[in-house]
């Protein structure tokens, strides 16, 4: 198990690497962002041109690259932003609390959410519930997200004026006891939460109904069955935990699209998170912060990949061996 | 070793498929007996509704697309169809057991051997077995091992708590009892660290846990080396000689069934078609069916001819479609008329046999 | 798991029968396939859905015949609702209107028109709203106004032109003519009450001088009636029916194009990993996991502003390049599998060239699941791109209307008019929605064995 998750580590680092060099080569690939936008802002030049030469994109790729992720990886150098002026690395540490908040908020409830409706769906399979589930989880993975949120928001905060639109915490929050204070964060993290959950449970509960029928009509199943055990028992003891074992894998696809969804759920709700920084970095041209907010999305990604790698180890013995 | 005390009576067992193509009549008015210390084997080709007889039997059949129509099995005095749920279950594993065909799936690929047979035991024998406990205790330790490794002494002092509970003891000797060398280390492997004859000897041990009056061995061997599959009956033979349950072996291999079995049960497509003593069926068939099946078998004892080997001509029949009359017809040589239109009933004979046949094979073959 | 679902079936699949039963019978696959999809009533849903789509998309120039407002009209009835008219059209006429000889120069009408919903809000200020205030509208706007009916009436190509100082100006003047066509619903402008209107030279600093050759009042007020918008008009005047027919267009055709590419490259680059396994199996699968680790949505926002953005080539390259890792490695699985079989050993000992094997053997007997697979990438196409041109980074939403760029144009005045938001998000989902059910019936009909 140990050796498993350093065999693991190892390659994640490997991957932290790649997607370093992906995540350079993507601004370099389209010629010199930078010259684009001197043009604009030409009272910025000294700014850009000292930007221009910490992204090593006055030298050729490859000493540009090792430059660049030098300062990244070892000296925490993430580069400053272009306009404000401010290290780039305070700016993403201090949004990643409220993105993370978020989108950990939807993976945990999509979990316990999706995966008892996708068990409940298997074992009445064919039945009207079935069908219903069968037919939500199709409506929940086709709704465009961003216009779900939209809708929770007109009829939530316009219409009926319950929750916030945005992220508004009360005037008075800092003086508010703590408890006061998870509620008000509660109260704001509602829509945005529910608006990732939609998909995030439809998928889920699709995956863990296909993979829990798969796994219900096993000769395993049919031993517990034959042992005299309850249906409960046969289900949550012998079938649940052979059924999460796929789940597993479909994370790996469903917490990289969480961490994507964030750009947009924090446009919608205009929420001062992570996405926010990267929207607004990437349609100001703000080059070091895109860079460096995208490295971060891609290291959070792998991070929570590291964690299902985990959760998979403990999950099937097999693993331990192959 | 056979006595008269009948302890599974079948009565008229209907078991229906209803698919989206059609009715499938699986089972299809099957009746017998078995009685106490009996091996009874049931022969066919597969799909024949051998199986399906014996998973009517356990209750086991998928719901839907099967359902028992109709008929009655009385185990003892009760009739298992009537018996409740709970009822069923605490039968099901206790005084009725079976075991698959398939060891490399039939065993849960995420428990270890031995808590699988510890199941059985806690739930039918009330004896204490380790889960919470053992649970809570690794997951508490499962940050120590992310950061420090796995320590050896830790596992082993996990494993001792563990064996140290009666249904863990109890697994171990029936590890032994099954004949798997070194049991104390063995109860602790999971299914994939062990070879398709030790996982099927797992299994035997898992049907055997709780003494069973009835053991149902269905295609015990078939997915096994030849070599393997005779370790197992011979396994299956000394269990027997020492516990003496009643065994039902269901089986398309004639020579498991020559082997073993007492009685000897015929079946196509969903019906009896013969029923007798090994002695008589393998002496002198009486169906063609069986003449067929018995015919078809290369024999190493008899001088080597010219002539071919016999075969059964054409294919299982199409279960949506059965031909009308006897549902052999289309295959059987001595086929008449009376065959296409008229099912023949399955009549009795003096000396105990049954067989299902208008034109029966007498003494001095066809 | 094909011999587990031969056991749950026991009698059904196990039957060499069948085979001879299906054969003896007049139907091809194909045509048990289509029998099978039949049978699933979602997936029909779906296809009636799809191909409703289709023609929507289709039918866009006759949308704009029929209703009569061209997908490039724009008009001041601005965020009008379903199935209003924009009613009453109040033609003024300039009096100096066709005289060569006395050209008005920057004329603009300023009408004030009171709605009954909204006292404060007056044709006046609407002008000022929705033209000269909002950015994108000074920018891009062109306007080009067409009249209804058979009323002389001109057209004007005056632009707004964005100055340094932050004022606009019209210019490339000409004769301007105005339609008010501001109200929120019909009631308010059938009542009519234009209360003034005073025709006035805007000059570039705002005040306001005098007509030349004097003013004399209207010379005629024509009050004609317009057709409908059946789905309200969005916030720049556009009908919004014409404009989603259009946008079925582009977002359909960006849909397919991506998807036909992206399966393109991902069965050549699966089949040459199946097939050939090793260092090129194992070089294409760790560009493959790079690619389906990594967040995709913040790249696809990073490469779309910095390249290719805007156009529609621009965002297929996109999509597709980042796409094909799906049908990639459900390619090289069933190539995996199947490169050991039987048939591809024949073929091989006849001396089939690897190209041979790779596609006239391996490939038709893979394609079920792989077809499975790109039907629902097709939804998961729309959706990306939807995402992106809702987030202003897909395709240029002013000149090309797309369903993602009109729900993020609807979203800055959802709060005063939500239905252009409803309706083009709710022809997305209906879309997306309308693949996945014909994936999910194409699954159970082209194999039946991965039914679940």
């Amino acid at each position: 198990m140990g050796n498993y998750l350093f065999r693991r580590f190892v390659i994640f680092i490997f991957l932290f690497i790649l997607v370093t060099v992906l995540c350079y080569f993507l601004l370099r690939l389209p010629g010199d962002p930078y010259k684009e936008l001197e043009l604009q802002q030409p009272n910025m030049k000294d700014e850009i041109a000292r930007m221009r030469e910490w992204s090593g994109f006055n030298d050729n790729w490859f000493v540009g690259y090792t430059k660049w992720a030098k300062k990244i990886i070892f000296d925490g150098d993430w580069g400053k932003s272009l306009y404000d002026k401010q290290p780039v690395w305070g700016k993403i540490i201090t949004k990643i609390p409220v993105t993370l908040k978020i989108q950990v908020s939807v993976l945990i409830l999509g979990l316990l959410l999706g995966i008892p409706l996708g068990i409940f769906s298997a074992r009445r399979h064919y039945s009207l519930a079935d069908y219903a589930i069968t037919v939500f989880s199709y409506i929940g993975i086709s709704v465009p997200n961003f216009w779900f949120g939209l809708l929770l928001m007109l009829l939530f905060s316009v219409n009926l004026g319950w929750l916030p639109a945005g992220w508004s915490l009360r005037p008075d929050y800092d003086s508010l006891s703590w408890i006061m204070k998870i509620l008000d964060q509660a109260r704001n993290l509602v829509l945005p939460v529910f608006m990732g959950l939609l998909g995030t449970i439809a998928s889920l509960s699709r995956y863990m109904r296909s993979s829990m029928l798969e796994v219900i009509r096993q000769d395993y199943v049919r031993t517990a069955r034959s042992k005299g055990l309850s249906e409960t028992k046969v289900i949550y003891k012998h079938a649940l935990r052979n059924g999460l074992i796929p789940i597993v894998t479909v994370m790996t696809l469903v917490i990289p699209s969480l961490i994507s969804g964030s750009v947009v759920v924090e446009r919608i709700f205009n929420i001062n998170g992570m996405g926010q920084l990267l929207f607004n970095s990437v349609q100001s041209s703000d080059i070091p912060l895109a860079m460096g907010t995208l490295v971060m999305f891609a290291f959070l990604t792998l991070i929570s990949l590291i964690l299902g790698d985990v959760v998979y180890a403990l999950v099937d013995p097999r693993i331990t061996y192959s | 070793m056979t006595s008269t005390e009948v302890i599974l009576d079948i009565k008229n067992l209907k078991t229906y498929f209803y698919t989206s193509d059609g009715v499938v009549a699986a089972v299809d008015d099957v009746s017998f007996q078995l009685h106490k210390g009996e091996t009874l084997g049931i022969v066919g080709e597969s799909g024949c509704g051998k199986s399906q007889t014996m998973l009517s039997v356990m209750r086991l059949i998928q719901e839907p697309p099967g359902k028992i129509v109709s008929g009655e099995i009385h185990f003892h005095d009760e009739n298992l169809l009537k018996v409740p749920l709970l009822k069923m279950r605490s039968l099901r594993g206790a005084a009725i057991s079976m075991i698959f065909q398939e060891p490399m799936t039939s065993l849960n690929p995420v428990y270890q051997v031995g808590d699988q047979i510890a199941e059985s035991l806690t739930l039918h024998q009330g004896l204490r077995g380790w889960d919470w406990g053992y649970r809570l205790v690794s997951w508490g330790l499962f940050w120590k091992w992310v950061f420090t490794g796995f320590p050896r002494e830790t596992k082993k002092r996990l494993s001792r708590l563990k064996v140290e509970t009666p249904a863990w003891q109890r697994s171990v000797e029936l590890i032994r009892l099954v004949g798997i060398p070194d049991p104390e280390k063995r109860v602790f492997n999971f299914p994939h660290e062990m070879s398709g004859g030790m996982r099927q000897r797992v299994m035997i041990a898992m049907a055997m846990a709780c003494n069973p009056e009835i053991l149902i061995a269905d295609e015990a061997t078939t997915a096994l080396d030849v070599t393997i599959q005779a370790q197992i009956l011979e396994l299956m033979k000394d269990l027997k000689r020492r516990f003496g349950m009643a065994t039902v072996l269901v089986t398309h291999n004639l020579a498991v069934v020559a082997e073993m079995a007492d009685n000897i049960l015929v079946m196509y497509a969903g019906k009896i078609v013969e029923y007798g003593t090994a002695a008589q069926i393998f002496r002198q068939p009486m169906h063609p069916y069986t003449w067929g099946l018995l015919h078809s078998i290369p024999r190493v004892d008899q001088p080597k001819t010219d002539q071919k080997l016999p075969t059964i001509e054409g294919m299982v029949p199409n279960p949506y479609n059965l031909p009308v009359g006897c549902k052999f017809h289309p295959r059987c040589f001595k086929a008449t008329s009376v065959c296409k239109e008229q099912e023949p009933p399955l009549e009795k004979m003096a000396d105990g046999r049954q067989i299902r046949c208008w034109h029966r094979i007498t003494e001095g073959g066809n | 798991m094909a011999t587990k679902n031969k056991k749950k079936k026991v009698t059904v699949i196990d039957n060499p029968n069948e085979q001879e039963v299906l054969s003896s019978s007049e139907y091809s696959y194909i045509g048990m396939v289509w029998s099978r999809f039949k049978r699933h009533k979602l997936a029909t849903i779906g296809l009636v859905l799809l191909v409703f789509m289709a023609l929507f998309a289709i039918l866009a120039p006759v949308f704009e015949l029929i209703t009569g407002y061209p997908v490039e009209h724009s008009s001041l009835a601005v965020k009008m609702s379903p199935f209003s008219t924009p009613g009453i059209v109040a033609k003024i006429i300039h009096p100096d209107f066709g005289n060569p000889e006395k050209p008005m120069g920057r004329v603009d009408f300023w009408f004030e028109v009171t709605s009954d919903n909204n006292p404060e809000k007056t044709g006046f200020a609407s002008v000022k709203e929705s033209i000269f205030k909002n950015p994108e509208y000074r920018k891009f706007y062109d306007f080009n106004m067409k009249a209804y009916g058979n009323t002389n009436v001109l057209l004007t190509n005056d632009q707004v032109v964005e100055k340094p100082d932050g004022s606009a100006e019209i210019v490339k003047g000409g004769y301007s003519e105005f339609f008010i066509e501001r109200a929120r619903n019909k009631k308010s402008m059938l009542s009519g009450q234009i209360i003034t209107y005073s025709p006035t030279f805007e000059s570039v600093d705002n005040s306001i001088t005098e007509v030349p050759g004097g003013y004399n009042g209207p010379r005629e007020i024509d009050i004609s009636e317009a057709p409908m918008n059946v789905f309200g008009t969005d916030g720049l005047g556009h009908d919004v029916l014409v404009r989603l027919s259009y946008g079925a267009r582009m977002t359909l055709m960006i849909a397919f194009v991506v998807v036909i590419l992206e399966t393109l490259l991902g069965i050549f680059l699966g089949a040459l990993a199946g097939f050939y396994g090793g260092f090129i199996d194992a070089l294409i699968m760790r560009i493959l996991e790079l690619m389906m680790t990594v967040p995709t949505l913040p790249i696809y926002m990073v490469l779309s502003r910095f390249m290719g953005g805007g156009s529609a080539i621009g965002i297929i390259i996109i999509l597709a390049a980042f796409g094909w890792t799906g049908v990639a490695r459900m390619t090289r699985g069933m190539f995996l599998s199947l490169r050991n079989q039987e048939f591809t050993e024949a073929a091989r000992a006849i001396g089939a060239s690897p190209m041979r094997i790779m596609f006239k053997h391996l490939l038709p007997n893979s394609l079920a699941p792989i077809i499975v697979g790109i039907t629902f990438s097709i939804g998961g196409v729309i959706l990306t791109e939807s995402t992106l041109s809702f987030l202003g980074l897909g395709v240029n939403k002013i000149l090309t209307p797309t369903w993602g760029g009109m729900l993020d144009e609807a979203n800055k005045y959802i709060l005063d008019q939500p239905w252009p938001a409803v309706f083009s998000g709710f022809l997305i989902f209906l879309t997306v929605l309308a693949v996945n059910f014909i994936g999910d019936g194409l699954r159970d009909a082209l194999d039946p064995r991965l039914k679940v």
